[in-house]
C-alpha cells in the first residue's frame, strides 16, 4: 500500500478548466472519498490519478514516484467502474485473472490468487459464469475481485455502487468498509451520495467546479462545513438557514432572526455564546446562521438548560418512521426539525423548540464561507 | 537499456491507433478523394480518347449539356427518381403500417417482401425484361384473359420506358423501405399511444396525426438512400432496356459509362461523373451533416 | 408491436371487414413480389416450345432441367461458348478475398476511431463515411488508369483491390457503429489491467463481435457478388465477373432466343445471395437497416 499526493492538479480540455489546482494528501492505508454532483470534477480526478487521463498541470505522486508520465498498467493501481466494466466474453474466473495474465504471472500462482479473492468475496461458485449470467450483486463483486487480486498500491472506485438497488447498496458498503480494514488498503472513492462518502471515509475531498470545497475528516465535515454549499450537499434532511443580524451584548453576541418582512419589526434572539470563531469583525452586520434538523427538539419546559427555547407553528408533518420530519413556522422563517417519533404532533400545533445554538454554524452571507 | 525499450514499446503502443488506421484511411484518401481530383481535373481538361492534361475550362461541360443524350438521361434521371422514391414510399409505408396490425405469419410475409433486396440489379432487370417481353410476356396473358385491349410493351415503348424502369426499381426496393419503416414503428413510445387512445384517437388517427409525423427522420432517410440508389441506377437500365428504345431510357449513369469506355468522350464522361457527384453531395451533405450533429451528444 | 388493440373494438363487423382488407392487400403484395421469382423458376424449366405456345404464367409440363445444365456448361456468352461455370468461379475468387479484407480492415479502423479517438479522427470518420455514398462513376475512370498502371486490369486480384476499398467505407461504417455501444469503460479496465491496443481489440473486442462480423460479411458479399459496374468496366471476355457474364448471356444474339436458358443463368447467378438471405436474412436486414440510417 502506498500513499497518494496530488499537487496542484489542472486539468484542461481545450480551454476549459476541469481541475482547477486541487491539491490533496492521503496516507498509506487511508479512504479518501471524492464527493461531489456530477460534472463536478470528481470523475476525472481519478481518471488522472488512473492515468487515464493525462495532468495538464502539477504532479500526482504515488508513493514517491511523480507518475504524471507513467501508464496506467505501471501505476500499480486498480479500479472498480460504475458499470463494472467485466469482460463479457470471459467467464467470471477470467475476469479475475486477466490483470494477473497481462502481467506475465504464471498460471499456477494466478489460479492461487483468483481462487483466494474468490473465497474472500464468495464469488468461489460463480466461477465459470459469464457476466451476463451474474445478477447485479454478483457482478460489483465480481469488479471488485478483479481489482483485489492484484494487490495494488492504490484502489480507485468510480461510483461502484450506484447501479444497486438500494438493499444491496448498504450490504455492499458494508463490505467495502470491512474490506478496507482487512487490507489496510489505501483507496480513493468517487460518489455523489453523501451517506456513502461519510460513512465509508477517513477523509472526504468536496468538489464543486473543479475546486475543492473542504477537505476534513467526515466529522469535520459535518459538524463544521467550510461554506454554506457544504452545509446544505452533506446532512438529510439539509440545514436550516436563517438570515440574521449579530448584536453584541456584555458577554454575549446575539444574532437577530426577523420574524416578519418589516426590518424593524419583532425578531427572534438567539445566542452565540461560546461559538469557535471570533465573531466580533459581525457585530452589526448580517450573517446566516445554520442549524440541523436535529438539533431543534422539542421541550415542554419553558427554559431549557444550553438551549434556546422558541414556540412556532406546526405547518407539515412527515413522519419518516424512527424520526417524524417538522416543518415549523417561526414567523416568516420555515424550518426544519427532526424530533422523535414518541412526540405527537399536528398541523397547527404550537411547538416548542429547543435549539441547540452550541452547534450552530455561522456563515458570511457575502462568502457564504463559515465564520 | 530495458527501460530504453520499454519507452520504445510505450512510444509505439501511443502511435498505433495512428498507424492501424492509417493504410485503410490512406486508401480512401487516394482511391475516393484522389481520384475525384483527378476526375474533376479531366473534366476541366481537353481529354478525348486518352486522358490529355491541358485545360480548357468549362468547355467539356458546355459540350455535355449541348448533347441531347445528356438533356435525357437528366431528365430521365428526375422522373425515374421522383417517381420511384415516390412509389418506394407509399407502398413501403402501407406494408409497414399492415403489418404492424398483429399479423401472424409476419415473418414469413416480411422475407417475401424483403427478397428482391438480396438480389442484383442485373437479375431484377433480366426477370422484368421477360416478364414485359411483348410478344410473350404478361401482356399476350393479360389478353389471353380476355382483356383485348391490354398493353404492357413499356420497354419498347419510347415514353413508357422510364416507367418500366420504375416499375422493376420499386419492386426491388419498397420491401427494403418497408423494413426501415416497420423497425422505426416498433420503437414508437407505447406510451404516447396509449395517451392518444384514451383520449378518444381512432387507430387511423393515430397513425396519421401521431405515430408518422414522428417518423420524420425515417422519412429523411429513405428519401436519401433511395435518391442515392436512383442517382447510381446503372445495371438496372443495362439489364432491363439497355437505354432504348434509341436512348429514351438512359440515366446518367448509363450515359457516363458509354462516353468513356465506348466513345472515346474522356472529357465529357468525367464532367457528367461531377455532375452526378455534385447531385449526391447536394443530398447528402445537408442529411450526413444533421446526422452526425444528431449523434454527437451521446 | 404497436398496441392497438386496446382502441379496437374486438368482434365487431367493422373489425372484420378491417382485417379482410389488411390481408387482401398484404396477400396481393405477396403475389406481386413472388411474381417473378415464379416466372423465372417456371420458364428455366419449360422447353422452348412450351414457352411459346403456352402463357407465361402457366405451369411447366415436366420438370426439366436442362436448360439449367445448358447455362452452366455450353451457353454462349459472347463468342466463348463454356456456359457460366468459369464465371462462377472467377466471382467467388473475387468475393471470398475482398470480403475478409474490407471486414478486417474495417473492423480494425471501427475500433480505432472509437475506443482510441485522437484529434481528427472525426475528421477522417466523416470523410471515410462520405465514401459510403460516393457515386462510382466519379471514381471508375482514374480507377481503370490506376489498374493498368498496377498491371492488373483485367484481373480477379484488380477487382479484389477495388472491391476492398470501396467496401471499406461500410465495414468501418458497420463496426464503428457497433462498438460505439460498447462501453469506454470496458478499455479503460482493460488499460488498467494491462492490456495494449491489439490484446483488448483481440482477447476483448473481437469475441463480443460476431453479430456485427455477420452484419458486415453478408452486407459485402452480397455487395460484391452483386456488383456489376466495376467488372463490366474493369474486366472483359474470360476474367468478368458472373454478373457480367450473366448480361452478356442474355444479351448474346446469335442463334435463336432461348428464354429458358436465360432465366436458368439468372437463378444461377441470384442463388449464392438468395440463400444467404434465406439462412441468414436477419443479419442481413440489419446490415440493410444499420448501414442506412445511422450515421
Amino acid at each position: 500500500m502506498a500513499s497518494l499526493s496530488i499537487r496542484n492538479a489542472v486539468k484542461r480540455f481545450g480551454a476549459v478548466e476541469v481541475i482547477k489546482d486541487v491539491s490533496l494528501d492521503l496516507k498509506d492505508g487511508e479512504f479518501l472519498v471524492l464527493l461531489g454532483a456530477s460534472g463536478c470534477g470528481k470523475s476525472t480526478l481519478l481518471n488522472m490519478i488512473a492515468g487515464l487521463e493525462s495532468i495538464t498541470e502539477g504532479e500526482i505522486l504515488i508513493g514517491d514516484r511523480v507518475v504524471n508520465d507513467v501508464h496506467p498498467k505501471d501505476r500499480d493501481i486498480a479500479m472498480v467502474f460504475q458499470s463494472y466494466a467485466l469482460y463479457p466474453n470471459m467467464t467470471v474466473e477470467k475476469n479475475i485473472a486477466f490483470g494477473l495474465e497481462m502481467r506475465g504471472i504464471p498460471k499456477e500462482e494466478r489460479n492461487k490468487l483468483v481462487s483466494e479473492v474468490a473465497t474472500m468475496l464468495q464469488i468461489d461458485h460463480l466461477m465459470d459464469r459469464k457476466p451476463a449470467q451474474l445478477s447485479g450483486g454478483q457482478r460489483q463483486r465480481v469488479a471488485m475481485g478483479r481489482a483485489l487480486v492484484r494487490r495494488p498500491e492504490i484502489f480507485l472506485f468510480d461510483e461502484p455502487l450506484s447501479n444497486l438497488d438500494a438493499k444491496l447498496r448498504l450490504e455492499m458498503r458494508t463490505e467495502i468498509k470491512r474490506l478496507h480494514k482487512e487490507l489496510n488498503a489505501t483507496i480513493v472513492y468517487v460518489t455523489h451520495d453523501q451517506i456513502e462518502a461519510m460513512t465509508l471515509a477517513d477523509r472526504i475531498a468536496i468538489l464543486k467546479d473543479g475546486i475543492v470545497q473542504q477537505y476534513a475528516t467526515p466529522a469535520e465535515i459535518y459538524n463544521k462545513p467550510a461554506n454554506v454549499f457544504i452545509a446544505s450537499l452533506v446532512g438529510s434532511p439539509p440545514m436550516n438557514f436563517l438570515k440574521s443580524r449579530l448584536e453584541k451584548t456584555d458577554d454575549d453576541i446575539i444574532a437577530h432572526v426577523p420574524l416578519t418582512r418589516d426590518a424593524s419589526g419583532p425578531t427572534l434572539d438567539l445566542s452565540l455564546k461560546g461559538y469557535d470563531s471570533d465573531l466580533s469583525a459581525y457585530v452589526g452586520k448580517e450573517a446566516i446562521i445554520g442549524i440541523r434538523p436535529e438539533n431543534i427538539s422539542y421541550t415542554e419546559e419553558p427554559v431549557k438548560d444550553g438551549h434556546e427555547v422558541v414556540t412556532g407553528v406546526v405547518d407539515v408533518v412527515e413522519p419518516t418512521g424512527a424520526d417524524t420530519l417538522c416543518h415549523i413556522k417561526w414567523g416568516i422563517n420555515s424550518v426544519l426539525a427532526r424530533i422523535n417519533n414518541t412526540i405527537e404532533v399536528e398541523i397547527g400545533d404550537h411547538f416548542n423548540c429547543a435549539i441547540d445554538m452550541k452547534r450552530a454554524n455561522v456563515f458570511d452571507p457575502e462568502t457564504e464561507k463559515r465564520i | 537499456m530495458a527501460s530504453v525499450a520499454a519507452r520504445m514499446a510505450d512510444r509505439l503502443e501511443r502511435w498505433m491507433p495512428k498507424i492501424v488506421i492509417a493504410p485503410g484511411f490512406l486508401a480512401i484518401l487516394l482511391f475516393v478523394y484522389g481520384f475525384i481530383i483527378w476526375t474533376a481535373y479531366i473534366s476541366f481538361s481537353k481529354s478525348r480518347m486518352l486522358p490529355n492534361y491541358d485545360l480548357i475550362g468549362l468547355r467539356q461541360y458546355e459540350r455535355l449539356f449541348q448533347m441531347d443524350r445528356w438533356n435525357v438521361a437528366f431528365t430521365n434521371l428526375l422522373i425515374f427518381g421522383a417517381t420511384f422514391i415516390l412509389v418506394s414510399i407509399i407502398i413501403g409505408v402501407l406494408l409497414a403500417i399492415l403489418l404492424d396490425q398483429r399479423i401472424r405469419i409476419e415473418g414469413a410475409i416480411r422475407t417475401i417482401y424483403l427478397y428482391p433486396m438480396a438480389i442484383s440489379f442485373v437479375i431484377t432487370g433480366t426477370a422484368w425484361k421477360w416478364i414485359m417481353n411483348p410478344s410473350l410476356g404478361l401482356e399476350t396473358v393479360v389478353r389471353s384473359w380476355g382483356w383485348e385491349s391490354f398493353s404492357f410493351g413499356w420497354i419498347v415503348d419510347q415514353n413508357m420506358a422510364v416507367y418500366a424502369l420504375v416499375m422493376a426499381a420499386v419492386w426491388q426496393s419498397s420491401g427494403f423501405v418497408m423494413a426501415l419503416f416497420l423497425s422505426a414503428l416498433r420503437s414508437v413510445d407505447q406510451d404516447i399511444i396509449k395517451a392518444a387512445s384514451l383520449d378518444g384517437a381512432s387507430t387511423a388517427k393515430i397513425y396519421l396525426r401521431i405515430i408518422l409525423p414522428s417518423m420524420r427522420p425515417v422519412f429523411m432517410s429513405a428519401v436519401v438512400i433511395l435518391s442515392h440508389l436512383a442517382i447510381k441506377s446503372f445495371d438496372l437500365v443495362v439489364a432491363l432496356t439497355n437505354g432504348g428504345p434509341g436512348y429514351s431510357s438512359t440515366l446518367p449513369a448509363n450515359f457516363m459509362y458509354e462516353m468513356t469506355f465506348r466513345r472515346n468522350e474522356i472529357g465529357v464522361g468525367a464532367a457528367s461523373a461531377i455532375i452526378m457527384l455534385a447531385t449526391v453531395v447536394a443530398i447528402m451533405v445537408p442529411y450526413l451533416y444533421s446526422e452526425l450533429r444528431g449523434s454527437k451528444n451521446v | 408491436m404497436s398496441n392497438l388493440d386496446i382502441v379496437r373494438p374486438e368482434n365487431s363487423s367493422f373489425h372484420w371487414v378491417g382485417r379482410l382488407l389488411i390481408w387482401t392487400i398484404l396477400l396481393l403484395f405477396c403475389l406481386w413480389f413472388l411474381m417473378p421469382a415464379y416466372v423465372v423458376i417456371s420458364t428455366s424449366l419449360k422447353n422452348l416450345e412450351e414457352i411459346r405456345g403456352g402463357s407465361l404464367l402457366a405451369l411447366p409440363h415436366e420438370l426439366n432441367f436442362t436448360a439449367w445444365t445448358h447455362a452452366w456448361n455450353e451457353a454462349c456468352i459472347g463468342v466463348q461458348c463454356s456456359g457460366l461455370k468459369p464465371y462462377f468461379w472467377n466471382s467467388v475468387m473475387m468475393v471470398v478475398p475482398a470480403v475478409l479484407f474490407s471486414t478486417m480492415l474495417g473492423a480494425l479502423t471501427g475500433y480505432t476511431l472509437t475506443k482510441w479517438r485522437f484529434r481528427g479522427s472525426n475528421i477522417i470518420f466523416a470523410l471515410i463515411l462520405f465514401g459510403c455514398f460516393v457515386p462510382f462513376q466519379v471514381v471508375i475512370l482514374p480507377m481503370a488508369q490506376t489498374l493498368g498502371i498496377l498491371r492488373l486490369t483485367n484481373t480477379v486480384y484488380g477487382l479484389i483491390l477495388v472491391h476492398s476499398v470501396y467496401g471499406l467505407a461500410f465495414t468501418t461504417l458497420f463496426f464503428r457503429n457497433y462498438y460505439v455501444t460498447i462501453p469506454d469503460e470496458l478499455i479503460r479496465a482493460a488499460t488498467i489491467d494491462g492490456a495494449g491496443f491489439f490484446t483488448i481489440f483481440f482477447r476483448i473486442l473481437l469475441p463480443i463481435s460476431p453479430p456485427i462480423i455477420v452484419v458486415a460479411v453478408i452486407w459485402q458479399f452480397t455487395q460484391i457478388w452483386n456488383d456489376f459496374l466495376f467488372g463490366v468496366s474493369f474486366t472483359t471476355g474470360g476474367s468478368q465477373p458472373l454478373m457480367v457474364a450473366l448480361n452478356n448471356l442474355v444479351n448474346t444474339t446469335t442463334g435463336v432466343k432461348q428464354y429458358n436458358v436465360d432465366m436458368a443463368a439468372a437463378l444461377i447467378t441470384a442463388a449464392p445471395t438468395l440463400l444467404v438471405y434465406i439462412v441468414a436474412g436477419r443479419y442481413f436486414v440489419r446490415g440493410l437497416t444499420a448501414g442506412s440510417v445511422k450515421g
